[in-house]
This record gives structure tokens, C-alpha cells and sequence, in this order.
């Protein structure tokens, strides 16, 4: 089993077959095409073991993992669970992205716009936009002048992200436990390129374990959008 | 002749990457989210205009900069 920790063979002794396993097979970083061929090969994990799970599609993301005793896990930190590229998209949604597997999410996007257009955030489940329930607020601080300007909605079917245009646009949402069946808030802020900073928020009373979400623009828009995921535990 | 619109969906879990045209309903949404940013943009320019031909009548009275920021 893993956690026999380190052995340190002498001239002539006998490498057996449990050492073997004991030692090295089961204290090695073993690579696995998906999480089923790993469940396959160990049905029964012990704590320690380290696995690294391949491309399993045009989208997928490698991970290393590591058995807890409970779960497989990816180490602590941020984990990049989702990336994509795009070019003239009106809208990019990820399906199947958030999990139990972890807690918190930061969405980071770079867009540019075929021309000036709002972004807009919704939440997705099982494979259907989220289109009713939102409420957000924010502010735009302008660069040129420094002047505020607020903006709130109540009700709406969908919560507002940015403002895009010809030059490239950046920004990031989190996304507070969006998998636990609950009322789900994000906070979000992007520079507005030549405009100003845009920081904002919005909460959706959808009760259902959000597990995706789509990001839309007015204009189609070119560019790419990483997810990382955050666990508590 | 006007780019199409597609949509890009990624499924995390399997690793697809989908893309398709916009269905009529999400393209009248667009539409209509389109219309609402160019109509608050419209209503944003209108009132920095306003702000600059305000200020230029305060000039014209005879305020300086500093006592027009202190209004």
C-alpha cells in the first residue's frame, strides 16, 4: 500500500514482489486516461496514492490527484479546471464545471469585441441557461474623469458583466460555492479598457447545485476564459 | 452579408467542445441586450454632454476650475 514510505535496498538483497508493489508501484505517480480506467485499475486506493489523469477530450484539463483516504484529490491551491480559446463567439458556456470537487471558482476572460457591446453572466444547470432571478448592482469608474456611476437590477434574467469593445478587455468573476443548492453569489470586476474599472456583484435565487455558466455578448467577441476551482477542505 | 452568430459549449466533464448557430430566441435576446447597452451608452454621452456645457456656463460666470469642483 502507499504510505510505506522509503526503502533502501543493499547490494545482493532480494527484490521481491511486494517491495515492488509496496515501493514503487504504488508509491509512483501512476497515469490514467480518465478517472474510470483509474477506478478500474484500483478499486480500492489507499491514502497517498498519486495518480495523473490524462486528456480525455479537445477540452479537458490533466489534473494530479492524490487519494485522501476518501476522495481523490487535486492539491491545495487553485486548480485550473476548465480553459478555452474562441474566436467570434456570441456566447461560450461551460458545462460540468463546477463539483463537489471543490468549493470556490474564479472565472479569469480576455475578450475583444467586434465592436462595442455588453457582456452579460448567467448560470447554467444541467445543460439550460438559468434565465430568471437575478439581482446585481455595481459601479463604473471612469479613467478619464473619475466619475461614478451605479447601476442596479432586480428580477432580471441575467447579470451584468461588462461593457467590451475593439481594444482587449480583461476581467474575472468569483463564484461563491455556485454547487451547493442554495442562493449563489458572484462578485466581478474587469477594467473597461479605455473607460474606466467596472466592480460589481450580483446574487441568483436559483436553489438548484449550479453546474456551469454562460458568458454572452451583445457582439461577437474573440478571446478565451480559464476557470479555476478552490476547496475549503 | 452579416457574420453568423455561434455559440460555443464546452463540456467540462467529457472534454466536447460544441458549436452551433444561436437558436431565433437567443438571437432576439441579443438583440434586445444590444439595444439596452446602445440605449444606456446613448443615455451615459448625453449626460457627459450636458456635464461639459454645464461646466462651460459656470466658467462663463466667472468660476474657476477650483471653485467649480468645490460645488
Amino acid at each position: 500500500m502507499a504510505g510505506a514510505g522509503k526503502k533502501t535496498f543493499t547490494a545482493g538483497e532480494v527484490l521481491t514482489a511486494s517491495d515492488v508493489n509496496t515501493y514503487l508501484m504504488e508509491q509512483s505517480v501512476m497515469y490514467f486516461a480518465g478517472t474510470a480506467a483509474r477506478s478500474s485499475a484500483i478499486p480500492t486506493p489507499t491514502t497517498g496514492m498519486t495518480s495523473y489523469i490524462g486528456v480525455t477530450g479537445t477540452a479537458s484539463i490533466p489534473q494530479i490527484e492524490t487519494y485522501t483516504g476518501s476522495a481523490w484529490q487535486t492539491p491545495y491551491g487553485a486548480t485550473l479546471v476548465a480553459s478555452r480559446s474562441f474566436t467570434s463567439a456570441a456566447s461560450v458556456a461551460f458545462d460540468n464545471v463546477f463539483s463537489a470537487n471543490y468549493t470556490n471558482y474564479e472565472i479569469f476572460w480576455n475578450l475583444l469585441g467586434a465592436s462595442a457591446g455588453d457582456v452579460v453572466f448567467q448560470w447554467r444547470l444541467t445543460g439550460a441557461d438559468v434565465a430568471t432571478s437575478y439581482a446585481s448592482t455595481g459601479v463604473v469608474i471612469s479613467t478619464t474623469t473619475g466619475a461614478v456611476s451605479a447601476y442596479g437590477a432586480n428580477a432580471s434574467t441575467l447579470s451584468y458583466l461588462a461593457q467590451v469593445g475593439t481594444a482587449r478587455m480583461s476581467g474575472s468573476v468569483k463564484c461563491f460555492s455556485p454547487f451547493v443548492a442554495s442562493v449563489t453569489h458572484i462578485t466581478t470586476h474587469h477594467s473597461h479598457g479605455t473607460n474606466g474599472v467596472h466592480l460589481g456583484g450580483s446574487y441568483n435565487l436559483n436553489t438548484g447545485a449550479l453546474d456551469g455558466f454562460k458568458i454572452s455578448a451583445g457582439v461577437n467577441v474573440t478571446g478565451e476564459i480559464q476557470v479555476y476551482g478552490y476547496r475549503k477542505s | 452579408m452579416a457574420e453568423e452568430s455561434k455559440a460555443v459549449i464546452v463540456n467540462v466533464a467529457t472534454g466536447e467542445v460544441t458549436e452551433r448557430p444561436l437558436t431565433a430566441d437567443e438571437i432576439a435576446q441579443r438583440e434586445a441586450m444590444q439595444a439596452e447597452a446602445e440605449a444606456r451608452q446613448a443615455e451615459a454621452d448625453a449626460k457627459a454632454t450636458a456635464r461639459e456645457s454645464a461646466l462651460a456656463k459656470l466658467a462663463a460666470l466667472g468660476l474657476t476650475a477650483d471653485e467649480v469642483a468645490a460645488l
